[in-house]
């Protein structure tokens, strides 16, 4: 141990540790606190603080005359030198950080599939907006399967499954899609409008064409400004005229027809429609939109 | 603005704390640079510190200041992004995502650094500036951002970052 003299009070056994200089003075522990009692005092003074380069200053072990070697400013021994190097994490830190590691881990892939519906509902959408309803109801049905305990997302699934049948033309498993849900999506997802079009489908398939003309009408009770509803009341009346040959229904499949033809005479889609039904009043056959477009590709023109 | 002793907040962001003075610890020891006395936890002021030797290097500094802003950032985003989805999207609320979320935030709101850390950045990025060091010249708006932080501390701004890293990224990520 280093001993140094203290200028104030002249005591010659100071521990150099013990002691500060200011403004290269040097004080002991008592006189300094005599002397500088508070920070004020201190205020533009030099302060330097001596260590004593032969006490350890992690472990404050003596070590004599022997100069210890230094870590930054500070006289270490060999020994504290060596766990100062060679320090290492606690065994509950690493505990902790492997912890917060596998917390992160196990999140992900408890929580992936979440991530994957959230994907597969994202694209389920856009298919759906495309008009590829097979797909968007593949990956909405994926997406229902990955968390089964979202009751919305089957309540979706059911939904996108009902339209996708409706677009096959399978209307009476469409309905059965749409009777699921209808009470519980909200109105603007058109299942009214759904459920309505499966009961036109269905008529028709039953050859009901009363039925037919009745859910038609109410088809277009939603939107009486639509040419597809109003066109589907002029088919449901073609297929009365042409099946019983009533000549009202006729006249009122061509009333409906030219209003339909008012509002949209120029779309491929509603002008092909528009033909179907004048055929079928002309014809006097029934017969569905795909068979129509196969025996005439290139549309039917009376003779 | 209400106030709750900063050892409450401690005591209930406990694994910040221990994350924060773990990254100092990290890239004190990926740097090489010695460690006299760390504490990662404890009920004081401060909570937990890690006390270490000066280094010239003014990269090694700035990666041992600011590796809590490095890690703890990055856990924070980490931890609660999985959490996020359930909640938000498909309004699940499981008890686990919200544990989750509250380890993520908790360790997001220790992610600033110290003033004590930003002055040893800010000393020695104004001797490094003089070489057109990169480091040290975009050092300087990071440590005044790091002194205004500080301040707004007062304002529960470590718990606003906290919230944004954790919340309001995967927000913006997913909708």
């Amino acid at each position: 141990m280093k001993y140094v003299v203290c200028d104030v009070c002249d005591n010659k056994d100071i521990s150099l540790n013990d002691t500060i200089k200011i403004d290269h003075k040097v004080y002991c522990s008592p006189c300094f606190q005599k002397n500088f009692s508070d920070e004020k005092s201190l205020k533009g003074k030099l302060i330097e603080k001596e260590i004593d380069p032969t006490i350890c200053s992690s472990c404050h072990k003596d070590f004599g005359n022997l100069e210890l070697n230094k870590i930054s400013a500070y006289p270490i021994c060999e020994e504290c030198e060596n766990k100062i190097k060679n320090k290492v994490f606690p065994v509950w830190v690493k505990g902790f950080f492997l912890g917060v590691i596998a917390i992160v881990i196990i999140g992900f892939t408890w929580n992936w599939k979440f991530y994957q519906a959230y994907n597969n509902i994202k694209l389920a959408n856009k298919y759906f907006q495309n008009g590829d309803f097979t797909t968007a109801n593949t990956l909405m049905a994926s997406a229902s399967n990955k968390v089964p305990e979202v009751e919305d997302l089957k309540t979706l699934s059911e939904y996108f499954h009902g339209v996708e049948l409706l677009s096959k033309d399978q209307s009476e498993e469409a309905l059965a899609e749409f009777n699921k849900c209808k009470d519980i999506l909200p109105p603007d997802y058109g299942i009214s409008s759904l459920i309505i079009q499966a009961k036109i489908g269905i008529s028709f398939n039953n050859k009901d064409y009363e039925g037919f003309l009745e859910a038609s009408k109410e088809n277009l009770a939603l939107d009486s400004t639509n040419p597809v509803s109003l066109s589907s009341v002029a088919s449901a009346y073609a297929c009365i005229y042409a099946s019983k040959g009533i000549e009202d229904a006729k006249q009122n499949a061509i009333q409906y027809l030219s209003k339909a033809r008012a509002i949209d005479d120029t779309s491929k889609e509603a002008r092909s429609y528009y033909n179907m039904i004048e055929y079928r009043i002309d014809s006097k056959k029934i017969i569905r939109r795909e068979e129509f477009d196969k025996q005439f590709p290139n549309g039917w023109t009376k003779n | 603005m209400f106030f709750i002793p900063g050892e409450l907040i401690s005591i209930l962001t406990f694994p910040g704390i221990i994350v924060h003075e773990f990254a100092h610890m990290f890239f004190c020891k990926i740097r090489k640079v010695a460690v006299f006395d760390a504490c990662y936890f404890r009920v004081g002021n401060p909570a937990g510190y890690v006390v270490h030797e000066n280094t010239e290097d003014f990269n090694t500094t700035f990666l041992i200041s600011m590796g809590p802003f490095i890690i703890n950032t990055l856990l924070c985003l980490l931890i609660c992004l999985p959490a996020y989805m359930p909640i938000k999207f498909f309004n699940l609320d499981h008890p686990l995502s919200y544990i989750l979320l509250w380890l993520g935030v908790s360790i997001g709101m220790h992610a600033i650094p110290s003033n004590q850390d930003a002055n040893c950045v800010f000393h020695q990025a104004k001797k490094k500036i003089k070489e057109k060091n990169i480091l040290a010249i975009l050092s300087f708006p990071l440590v005044g951002l790091i002194y205004l932080f500080n301040i707004l501390r007062f304002f529960w701004a470590d718990l606003i970052y906290g919230i944004a890293i954790g919340i309001g990224i995967p927000s913006l990520i997913f909708g």
